[in-house]
């Protein structure tokens, strides 16, 4: 009686607690698939960029121009160089800028300034680059025309916010004993910014920086409206002049009927891509490293 | 420990800045020739293929290079009258509320082609497919739907046209080209004259649209059953069949050089604006074709470019009109040419 009493005591779960166990499944599985289909998107991105671009990804990408029309080949040399140097120009203005800024926040400024500040930065970094790009046209390129330093200045209104964010960031993480050893010092506090806080701080500085950087060297919007008329086939150097830049042939290339370029649009694609992603990737993980460092002090 | 880290990123930062220097070193090595300034301009892709030869020809004659963006004639015209750009280019002429926003400018004819019916559609035909005018309205009207329309068979007899959708493409940006055409179709077919009419956006009831003629081109050629227009060029670029299109005196032409200038012959007055239409031409010119179109660079009458933008154009004028010919641009006419040197003499700094 007893023995067959036990055995009737069934292990599987009935009733409420079988319906949790069903909703936990169900919610599981959900979240567990839904995670997987944001590294699936990733990588059918990378996937079929790199299928498309792979006829045209070759040496003549990197070293030739863009041709004129008409003409078929050609690369994307002067745009490779005209990436380069307009985000050069608007790191070189963001840089300072940016790390003055969060300085003033992290070190000088009080609460209540440094919350406005914060605040108008989060704002700043909010807003679409369209905009920017529309601004700096109305301001500077009506009247007189496009040129590669106002592009650059329009990439440095999207890269500042990104630049001054991370640094505040980076700045309170460093121990405040480092300050307070200084002083007890006698070195003034303007010494032990420049001196103590700084050089322990500017590695992940840097590398908020190299994030800015990439998600500047992927901008359009902005160089639509300051850059999109340029020499098609040559390199252009002078910031006064309009620059031809990686995105800007991308949206032009793939707009041709020729199917050539639009296989250069796909390489050109994925070259942009794949140098943002490393340039991301490297700058996220040298940063969590640095942040862990830190902390540990 | 820190010491060593912030010592192996500021060499990491170093050796960037001298990679970045080095690439921009290099860069202005190769580009040491260019020497002179450069002259920006946007606007019609009708003109572009010509724009193209000018640029790779002008830089040895003058030392200054050419900047040309085509990114429509709507957006010409705008790009000029912000002062965005050194000159614009235009297939239509500005219209007078244009022309008062532009604040002194002024245009000037310095180009001559044709805008070509382009098709895709596979027929046992060896000629180009005939249309006319009356036609082409029916169908950009919405009121022709397929190609064995027996409208179209009629134009094309003995020729298997298969029962396929027609899909007309469109100029999406504010386009010359589709000034052109307009313009033509409504001075053939009083239909499309008052449901559409002249228009750089036309409000086509039906079709797809393609940016710039590129775009038109590359929509035809890609679509099964198209129909679209654009610069002859960009039919002989893109190796797109084109449709011959009937003219007043019944004869069917395709655009090339003797049917584009015999349309333009066919307009003795030239006026004195520089604003000159020649579609449709009359009866007494049998062979010329009935889409044509001169089109202008805008200038600003005012400018502290005024000579080099002259020295330019006039080059355009007069040594540059034969660069066009194999991508069959016409070279402009001798009243013509007179009118726009004429033109041309009144832009100052």
């Amino acid at each position: 009686m007893e023995a067959s009493g036990v055995a009737s005591i069934s292990l599987k779960s009935t009733g409420r607690s079988r319906r949790r166990q069903r909703t936990n499944h169900v919610a599981q599985g959900a979240s567990i698939f839904a995670a997987f289909l944001a590294i699936g998107v990733l990588a059918l991105v990378v996937i079929s960029v790199l299928l498309r671009g792979l006829k045209a990804l070759n040496l003549d990408l990197f070293t030739k121009n863009q041709v004129t029309y008409g003409e078929t080949g050609g690369g994307i040399a002067n745009g490779l160089v005209g990436t380069a140097i307009m985000v050069a120009i608007a790191t070189a203005i963001a840089l300072p800028i940016g790390i003055l800024a969060a300085v003033y926040v992290a070190e000088f400024g009080g609460n209540r300034v440094a919350r406005v500040v914060k605040l108008a930065l989060d704002v700043l970094n909010g807003v679409p680059s369209i905009v920017v790009g529309i601004f700096a046209y109305a301001l500077l390129v009506v009247g007189s025309g496009y040129a590669a330093w106002k592009a650059s200045v329009a990439l440095a209104i999207v890269m500042l916010p990104l630049v001054a964010r991370s640094t505040i960031e980076v700045l309170r993480l460093v121990p405040d004993a480092l300050r307070y050893g200084s002083y007890a010092l006698g070195i003034s506090k303007w010494r032990t910014v420049l001196f103590v806080v700084m050089p322990s701080a500017i590695g992940s500085v840097m590398t908020g920086a190299t994030l800015a950087v990439a998600r500047a060297a992927g901008e359009t919007a902005p160089l639509l409206f300051t850059t999109s008329i340029f020499l098609p086939n040559q390199i252009e150097t002078d910031p006064h002049h309009a620059m031809a830049a990686v995105p800007l042939l991308i949206l032009f290339d793939s707009e041709s009927p020729d199917a050539s370029l639009n296989n250069q649009a796909w390489a050109a694609a994925f070259v942009l891509m794949i140098f943002v992603l490393v340039l991301s990737l490297t700058a996220r993980y040298i940063l969590a490293r640095r942040e862990r460092k830190l902390r540990a002090r | 420990m820190s010491f060593s880290i912030t010592r192996r990123t500021s060499s990491l930062l170093v050796s960037a800045a001298l990679l970045a220097g080095c690439v921009a070193a290099s860069a202005t090595a190769s580009q040491s020739k260019h020497t002179g300034g450069q002259l920006v301009g946007a606007g019609s892709t009708f003109v572009q293929p010509l724009v193209s030869q000018w640029q790779a020809a002008y830089p040895s004659v003058n030392g200054t290079n050419i900047v040309y963006q085509p990114i429509g004639s709507g957006g010409g015209i705008q790009a000029i009258t912000n002062r965005t750009v050194d000159f614009g280019a235009s297939d239509a002429p500005l219209t007078s509320d244009q022309a008062t926003n532009c604040k002194g400018c002024i245009e000037i004819p310095w180009a001559l082609g044709g805008t070509s019916v382009m098709v895709n559609l596979q027929t046992n035909a060896h000629a180009p497919l005939h249309i006319t005018g009356p036609v082409l309205a029916r169908i950009y009207l919405g009121q022709i739907t397929s190609w064995d329309d027996p409208a179209i068979k009629a134009l094309n007899p003995g020729i298997s046209l298969p029962s396929e959708k027609i899909t007309p493409v469109y100029r999406s940006d504010g386009s010359g080209t589709s000034y052109n055409i307009t313009d033509y179709l409504s001075s053939v077919s009083p239909a499309f004259k008052s449901k559409i009419g002249l228009s750089t956006q036309p409000p086509f009831p039906v079709g797809v649209g393609g940016k710039g003629s590129s775009g038109v081109a590359g929509v035809v050629k890609n679509t099964a059953g198209a129909i679209g227009y654009a610069d002859i060029a960009y039919a002989v670029t893109n190796h797109i069949q084109v449709m011959a299109v009937r003219n007043a005196a019944g004869k069917y032409t395709t655009p090339g050089i003797k049917s584009i200038t015999a349309a333009s012959a066919a307009f003795k007055n030239v006026g004195t604006t520089g604003e000159v239409h020649i579609v449709n031409p009359p009866k007494s010119a049998p062979t010329a074709y009935p889409i044509s179109t001169y089109t202008y660079v805008i200038l600003p009458q005012t400018t502290q470019n005024a000579s080099a933008l002259r020295t330019f154009v006039f080059w355009a004028l007069t040594k540059g009109q034969p660069l066009g010919v194999k991508l069959r641009y016409v070279p402009i006419p001798k009243p013509v040419l007179v009118l726009a040197e004429k033109l041309l003499k009144t832009v100052h700094s």
